[in-house]
């Protein structure tokens, strides 16, 4: 299968320059350290715990930061030219997008599943989604949001290297698209960073479910379609 | 362009008279609305229809995008970023009477309801539309990349509704045509009213294309003569 | 038989017409030089053949395969050597190579690499990051690149520029090998170099074809004032 060699090999060669070079993925965790004090200074956290707007917090967190990564992931193809020798070889324009989307969305969860534990500590007193029947759900939303995350972001980055704002057009184009899911993956991650779950909250949580499997699904093939249109030739 | 301009003078006209004869309907026949919020309801008359003419224009948009990307005639992005921009016209109308609306009523000018919140971020989202556009030389590139977000935000639009509907507690349904409350007149009046909106963007989308084209026009004959 | 075929292409940049009427073929095996001012179109044209712009309308055969129709079939066959290396900066030379060679589903993929590797006299620094490599080494390992695929069409985009001199001599080394069962379209600046490998040489001026002969026929003094004329008149 040639496609699936195509897109493992775009996908190993972004991991190894990520690897060697280190460049997003150091950015990106102090960049959520960071934030995490910009949290203490706006809520003293030290008197207060935090978990009513955990969810929140968190995802406040992680979408600028996935922000920032996201942005530099194609200054590699455009400034040494690449990208072009990528739209020369014979390989379907969505295996590109597929290919780069699933490199970001593994960089921004490799960064989160480290400054989770760390978000825990600083702000939660009593982390309720350290059992299993709150962790599974909490992984599961976390996952589907990232993939959101990475899906659009990863189009919306291809169009912003190609203007002359570059990196603004990300956060400014990419925050609106992903509107939608924001409310659902609070709902899912506040929801299990609390206690006991009510009925209405269950409800809430099983909608937000519910909405982000219905989003993940249509942008990305929506995105994946136009991608070649897009890119043009 | 004949056709298209006497098209443009029969809404444009039609509009007119469907705007006077809504006005004179709201304030003069329909009956005062006495069970919930009384005067301000007349306000929904307008409201309403300009939030539906707000919707048709973005569905322009997302049309007129994919027919461009499709057929790769610019003409097709003219269209494109015209309704993209009645939209927004359309929807600054739209939450300027609804921010009046709800001091009125609800004495704050702001709150987080669902319709008030997705419209902000449809403002929003097209307003990065027109971001995006101004930040692209060629016109191919910067047709290509707004047609893509042309597309992807219209998908946006639905699951915004669809997502703050379901997720916060939707405020009751002010009026509804299927209420029984709902007179004759009161109906007639509001169709009356959505029908001069719907008129009055059919015109100016006519009007905003014409200009766009034969800008585009002078600029080609003054490349031509060597201006 | 011809390899490239050219009929009425036109390339719009908006209301800019950058290629205006644009009518050529290539026989296989010939040899075509472009020359012409900044600015002319040069590498628009090379960029529409290559596959990574549209012409606005116009037809384009490339090997027996119709521009637009099916890409990936034409972008199989041809390879590209510009004055952008095309390398990524942090990968080793083999890796480069063996990047993309596997997109392109090259067949024997280590073999062909170090092949190549021998040819552009990089063997000893294969597993050396392409960072650490000098600007004519980049280049040597460019033209590797492009020719991995084994592609029966090569666009050479202005290739000798910011050569150093052993570099050029690979570069012709390399071309004379291979000439015989290729075909090449060369954007240059460089008159002597482009008019010396030529069986072809073309000229365009403001998106246009302004001359396009074959070498024998052209007489060199007369073919330089026209181009000299043509730079001149752009500046």
């Amino acid at each position: 299968m040639l496609p699936l060699r195509q897109l493992w090999v775009i996908l190993k060669k972004d991991i190894l320059l990520e690897l060697r070079t280190k460049e997003m993925i150091l950015s990106m965790f102090i960049f959520v350290l960071l934030t995490m004090l910009v949290f203490d200074a706006a809520f003293m956290a030290d008197k207060n715990d935090l978990t009513t707007f955990g969810g929140g917090l968190l995802w406040l967190a992680f979408i600028f930061m996935s922000f920032l990564g996201l942005n530099r992931s194609f200054v590699h193809e455009k400034d040494e030219g690449c990208f072009d020798g990528l739209l020369l070889s014979p390989i379907d324009r969505s295996i590109i997008y597929v290919a780069k989307m699933l490199g970001n969305l593994i960089l921004i969860s490799v960064v989160e599943a480290a400054a989770i534990p760390i978000f825990t500590i600083f702000f939660i007193r009593y982390p309720y989604y350290a059992h299993w029947d709150h962790l599974w759900p909490f992984v599961v939303g976390v996952v589907l949001g990232n993939f959101a995350i990475a899906g659009v972001g990863t189009f919306v980055a291809t169009l912003a290297i190609n203007t002359k704002r570059r990196e603004q057009l990300l956060p400014i184009l990419g925050f609106p698209l992903l509107y939608p899911v924001m409310g659902p993956i609070v709902i899912i991650s506040g929801t299990m960073m609390g206690g006991k779950i009510g009925a209405l909250a269950a409800k809430q949580v099983a909608g937000s479910m519910q909405i982000l499997v219905a989003y993940d699904i249509v942008f990305f093939v929506a995105m994946a379609m136009i991608y070649d249109m897009v890119l043009g030739e | 362009m004949a056709l298209r301009m006497r098209l443009f003078y029969a809404l444009a006209a039609l509009s007119a008279v469907l705007t006077v004869a809504g006005l004179v309907g709201a304030f003069y026949i329909t009956p005062l609305e006495v069970k919930q919020i009384g005067f301000t309801q007349k306000i929904f008359y307008f409201h309403v229809p300009m939030a539906s003419t707000s919707g048709v224009a973005f569905g322009v948009t997302l049309v007129a995008s994919i027919a461009y990307l499709i057929t790769r005639d610019l003409k097709w992005d003219t269209w494109a970023y015209v309704g993209a921009e009645l939209g927004l016209i359309f929807g600054s109308a739209l939450m300027t009477m609804g921010i009046i609306w709800t001091r009125s009523t609800w004495g704050v000018w702001w709150t987080w309801d669902p319709r008030l919140t997705s419209y902000l971020v449809v403002m929003l989202l097209y307003g990065a539309y027109f971001v995006l556009r101004s930040s692209v030389e060629g016109a191919a590139e910067r047709a290509r990349y707004s047609a893509s977000i042309g597309i992807l935000g219209y998908i946006t639009v639905v699951f915004t509704m669809i997502s703050t509907r379901i997720l916060r507690t939707a405020h009751p349904v002010v009026f509804s045509l299927k209420d029984p409350g709902v007179t004759p007149d009161m109906f007639y009046t509001f169709m009356v009213a959505m029908w001069s909106a719907f008129a009055l963007f059919g015109a100016f989308l006519l009007a905003k294309v014409t200009i766009e084209n034969l800008t585009e026009e002078i600029a080609n004959l003054k490349d031509e003569i060597g201006g | 038989m011809r390899e490239i075929e050219v009929n009425n292409l036109n390339k719009y940049f908006g209301r800019r017409q950058v290629l205006k009427q644009i009518n050529f073929s290539v026989k296989k095996g010939a040899f075509l030089s472009i020359f012409g001012p900044n600015g002319a179109g040069k590498t628009t044209l090379v960029k529409i053949l290559s596959t990574l712009e549209r012409p606005t309308d116009g037809q384009v055969t490339i090997a027996g395969a119709v521009l637009g129709q099916d890409p990936t079939q034409i972008r199989k066959r041809i390879g590209l050597i510009s004055h952008s290396p095309l390398l990524y900066l942090d990968l080793t030379a083999y890796e480069n190579l063996e990047f993309y060679g596997t997109l392109y589903g090259v067949a024997g993929l280590k073999e062909r690499a170090e092949f190549l590797l021998d040819q552009v006299e990089l063997t000893h620094r294969r597993h050396d990051l392409v960072r650490t490599f000098s600007k004519g080494m980049q280049q040597r390992l460019a033209i590797a690149r492009a020719l991995m695929h084994q592609p029966s069409i090569l666009f050479l985009d202005e290739p000798y520029s910011g050569l150093d001199p052993h570099a050029v001599d690979i570069l012709d080394g390399l071309i004379d090998s291979i000439r015989a069962d290729h075909t090449f379209v060369m954007v240059s600046h460089n008159l002597d170099k482009g008019l010396s490998l030529c069986s072809d040489a073309m000229i365009i001026e403001a998106g246009r074809i302004i001359f396009h002969e074959d070498k024998k026929d052209i007489d060199v003094d007369e073919f330089q004032q026209v181009y000299r004329r043509s730079v001149r008149g752009e500046m």
